[in-house]
């Protein structure tokens, strides 16, 4: 009985800190760019599938892979920020069509490259950690811990850097900002890189513990979107929050019904959070 | 008495915008809301035209309780308002925006409107006409073509001003109508609320500029932090001591 | 004192006559295509003729404010609910058609009821939701919907005799059907216009324009949004439900979120602000890349393709496209007539040695 809950709740935090990542740089873009970047999903899906190539076809560590993937995919937030999003910074539907044509060719193109089959990637560390009668797989808790970190380096990154600072102050009142000196459209670079690379190790470190498959990218839209939407737009701290809700009602309660019925009822439970505060946990009135 | 409210109170988390606010408005008055800026006068509008739920009290509008009820409610009851920052139907044309705004002239009229019928055509003929009247009212025939969000300040108060007369107000709410305009501009807005005026329109006028508040009013209220602190008539107002003190600084008193 | 230019172009009589020959032209060739087309074609036509009435009637919503990122599930609740009554039932399609558009439209009344107060963004999000939550309740009741895997054997139109004269058989071919899509494109397009050139239409362009102006004036911008939502509903049901019984299989992932998105992408690319649009939009983006058979699994690139083309090149959607072709015409029109104008001169001055200028004044009429 321990056992099984204890399991349960590192499957919780694992999978609840895997949406966070991806979410956390959904809510970067957003919050720099006002742009509701769908193809996001995009990306944490085809970093899935780069770490497989670098790792399981090119033969390289995970160490090497991982920190690769997020740096490739870093890269192609750069080059969809200049080319696809700055041009449309002020017509938020065009960049909606912008993003969607992205989403769209990516995942075509996964399709086709990849086919419909599933992939997995080998886990990061084989074994398993002993406590009492309790066996917790220890690949599990290693992407646990590497989420955390990153948790804890994005929160200084942005509540100190300078660069971060910017960020923050940008969301906040854009003119402002940039009477203030700020480069926006560097900063917006940065935004967007950042947010991809961070989408891209999730989309690798998924490999390794579940699967991965091309319907990643639209499946993890609709998880990120409702736990942006439950922190709060514009908040980057609730997001853990809104991660461990949408993360928890999807590790748990597929245990107890079947997985349609799980999935109705998560998305149900969300409408009504979101009917009765729109604004999220910690949002301010819009 | 066409407008009555009993110890209208008006919360925003810990702080009272509005405080025990009593007011009373005649038919054909037109009184004037004045007071120093955050005194309250626009949570007051918005709590007599239905934008705002008062936290307690009463409103009593044409001897209904109208206290909670919502703005398109009292729309339809003849509260008109127009708007600080008037707001207005930017994509349409000046016209359009006042064909649009006699709305409550055009209502039930769903099928006819689908299956176009003589009916229908007859109605929104008659609001063309309507609109026409509304236009030459308040002196924007000029600017008929004119895309609203193109329109220059000025015009876009008067512009705020059709809006509300398309209602065929039975009390009207001006909030500021001549804030942040050229003194030409201010001129035509006068002529206009003049024109309404003459045509025995209740007003309740919340301005701050005093050579005009003075002038046009029967009768001045001044509200500071919320609450009345004065009544009369302009002369009255004038030399109260509480109203001097409460833009000028001075004693304060309990 | 007013310095900008008159912006607004007072409506051009004649254009108008223009555009009701080309119109009445373009129906009288859909009415024929059958004649000279091939029965692939014929499909692709057919579902063309769908998609324009689910991206029109997405527009209908979008223009009282409100973007719905879930308008495919509509379209499902319609296609499910007129498939099961049909097969449970028994009862014929032509009852459980509009049956389903009316489940669409109850649904979307409900929900509007709760959804109106939602602002713009918050309302997007929460339609997503709503649609991708719809295609999962699929199989919360496996027996009756056929879980994922879809439903089966839907019963086709039943025959229908007109006048006791006409007798019409679905089942012989498909050209009936392609026929019955065509008629209900083009009610539903002429009902989608009247609402929107009517009074109603004004009244959700005003709501979604300024809702503090349009409360003012007494107008119930909540009722009004759950308007707007529900018709665009119920025509959204109702080409589902058409849909189902004209391929008699469905499935949940027809009504998911990337089909919403699509139909999205049709009416944005085609531009919102002009009725015709979705039409354009979706002519042009659904059914090029399926015209184009050889690219297969390349369609979507295509599509991907036309997208950022269009983004750029077109700002104002597919639409202006037909502005500027007008524009266009018009500029060779006038140099035609100038032309004619000149070489009359020409004619008259060979003729009769007056200087041109004395001609000209004899020209003013």
């Amino acid at each position: 009985m321990i056992a099984e809950s204890t399991n349960h709740i590192v499957n919780i935090l694992m999978i609840s800190s895997i949406y966070v990542l991806v979410a956390l740089g959904f809510a970067l873009i957003f919050g720099v760019m006002r742009i509701m970047n769908f193809a996001h999903g995009a990306i944490y899906m085809i970093g899935g599938y780069v770490c497989y190539y670098l790792w399981v076809m090119l033969g390289l560590s995970p160490w090497a892979s991982l920190p690769l993937t997020m740096l490739i995919m870093a890269l192609v937030g750069l080059f969809i920020e200049k080319w696809c999003f700055r041009p449309f910074q002020r017509d938020f539907e065009k960049a909606i069509i912008m993003s969607i044509a992205i989403i769209i060719i990516l995942r075509t193109g996964a399709d086709l490259v990849v086919g419909s089959s599933g992939k997995g990637l080998p886990p990061l560390l084989s074994g398993v950690l002993e406590i009492g009668s309790v066996t917790l797989r220890l690949d599990r808790l290693l992407v646990l811990g590497i989420c955390l970190v990153l948790f804890v380096a994005l929160t200084f990154f942005v509540q100190r850097s300078k660069i971060g600072l910017s960020m923050l102050a940008i969301a906040q009142d854009r003119d402002a900002a940039a009477l203030q000196g700020i480069n926006i459209n560097r900063i917006s670079a940065y935004a967007c890189a950042m947010g991809s690379g961070l989408a891209g190790l999730a989309g690798g470190l998924v490999g390794s513990v579940l699967v991965l498959h091309v319907s990643m990218a639209d499946m993890i839209l609709v998880k990120i979107i409702a736990i942006v939407i439950l922190a709060g737009i514009g908040n980057v701290g609730g997001i853990w929050l809104g991660g461990l809700i949408v993360g928890g009602m999807d590790a748990l309660f597929p245990y107890y019904m079947s997985s349609s019925l799980a999935e109705s009822l998560a998305l149900g439970l969300i409408i009504l959070i979101l009917l009765i505060r729109p604004q999220g946990f910690f949002g301010s009135e819009v | 008495m066409l407008l009555k409210t009993t110890a209208l109170t008006k919360h925003f988390g810990g702080l009272a915008a509005v405080s025990q606010f009593d007011m009373f408005i005649n038919k054909g008055e037109i009184v004037g809301l004045i007071g120093p800026n955050g005194a309250g006068k626009t949570t007051i509008i918005n709590l007599i035209s239905g934008f705002l739920k008062s936290s307690s009290g009463n409103i009593i509008f044409d001897e209904e309780d109208i206290t909670s009820k919502p703005a398109h409610i009292m729309a339809r009851m003849g509260i008109g308002r127009t708007f600080q920052i008037t707001p207005m139907f930017f994509e349409f044309s000046t016209f359009k925006n006042i064909v649009a705004s006699h709305y409550l002239a055009a209502e039930s009229c769903f099928w006819g409107a689908i299956f176009n019928t003589s009916k229908y055509r007859n109605k929104e003929e008659h609001i063309v006409k309507l609109a026409e009247e509304t236009l030459e009212f308040v002196g924007l025939s000029k600017a008929r073509n004119e895309l609203a969000k193109n329109l220059p300040h000025g015009y876009q108060k008067l512009l705020d001003l059709a809006r509300a007369l398309a209602i065929k107000p039975k009390l009207l709410l001006l909030d500021e109508p001549i804030g942040g305009i050229s003194s030409d501009e201010i001129n035509l807005v006068l002529k206009a609320i003049d024109k309404v005026r003459s045509q025995g329109t209740t007003i309740l006028l919340v301005e701050h500029n005093m050579e005009v508040v003075m002038s046009i009013c029967d009768r001045i209220i001044v509200a500071n932090y919320g609450q009345k602190i004065a009544e009369g008539t302009p002369d009255e107002v004038r030399r109260d001591k509480d109203v001097i003190s409460a833009y000028f600084g001075g004693e304060y008193h309990a | 004192m007013l310095q900008k230019k008159i912006t607004t172009v007072p409506p051009d009589r004649k254009s108008g006559l223009n555009t009701i020959i080309c119109c009445a032209g373009l129906i009288i060739l859909l009415f024929l295509a059958p004649l000279f087309l091939g029965s692939y074609h014929i499909f692709l036509a057919t579902l063309t003729l769908m998609h324009i009435i689910l991206t029109s009637s997405l527009r209908i919503i979008y223009i009282s404010g409100q973007l719905s990122l879930g308008h495919a599930a509509f379209m499902g609740i319609g296609a499910y609910i007129s498939a099961i009554l049909a097969l449970n039932m028994g009862w014929t399609p032509w009852i459980t058609i509009p049956l389903g558009g009316l489940a669409a439209m109850i649904t979307a009344g409900i929900i509007g009821f709760s959804f109106s107060r939602l602002r713009t963004i918050y309302f997007s999000m929460a339609s997503l939701f709503l649609g991708v939550m719809i295609t999962k309740l699929v199989g919360v009741f496996p027996k009756l919907t056929g879980d994922m895997t879809g439903l089966m054997s839907i019963p086709g139109l039943n025959e229908v005799t007109i006048f006791s004269l006409l007798q019409i058989n679905f089942a012989a071919s498909r050209i009936p059907y392609y026929y019955y899509f065509l008629i209900l494109s083009l009610l539903t397009l002429l009902i989608l216009y009247r609402v929107e050139h009517s009074r109603i239409g004004l009244t959700l362009k005003a709501v979604a324009q300024s809702h503090l102006a349009a409360s003012s004036i007494g107008i119930n911008e909540r009722a009004v949004r759950i308007l707007a939502l529900a018709i665009g509903c119920f025509f959204a049901g109702i080409a589902g439900a058409s849909y189902a019984h004209y391929v008699t299989f469905i499935s949940p992932s027809t009504f998911g979120l990337m089909p919403s998105i699509y139909l999205i992408v049709y009416l944005i690319v085609g531009g919102t602000g002009n009725f015709v649009g979705p039409i354009v939009g979706t002519t042009v983006l659904y059914l090029i890349p399926h015209l184009m058979s050889e690219l297969k699994g390349f369609a979507p690139f295509v599509l991907g393709g036309v997208l950022i083309l269009s983004v750029f090149l077109l700002p104002q959607g597919m639409v202006s496209l037909l502005d500027r072709i007008t524009l266009w015409l018009n500029k060779i029109k006038l140099l035609l007539n100038q032309l004619k104008l000149w070489s009359n001169q020409a004619k008259l001055h060979n003729k009769s040695k007056l200087p041109i200028s004395k001609i000209n004044k004899k020209e003013v009429s």
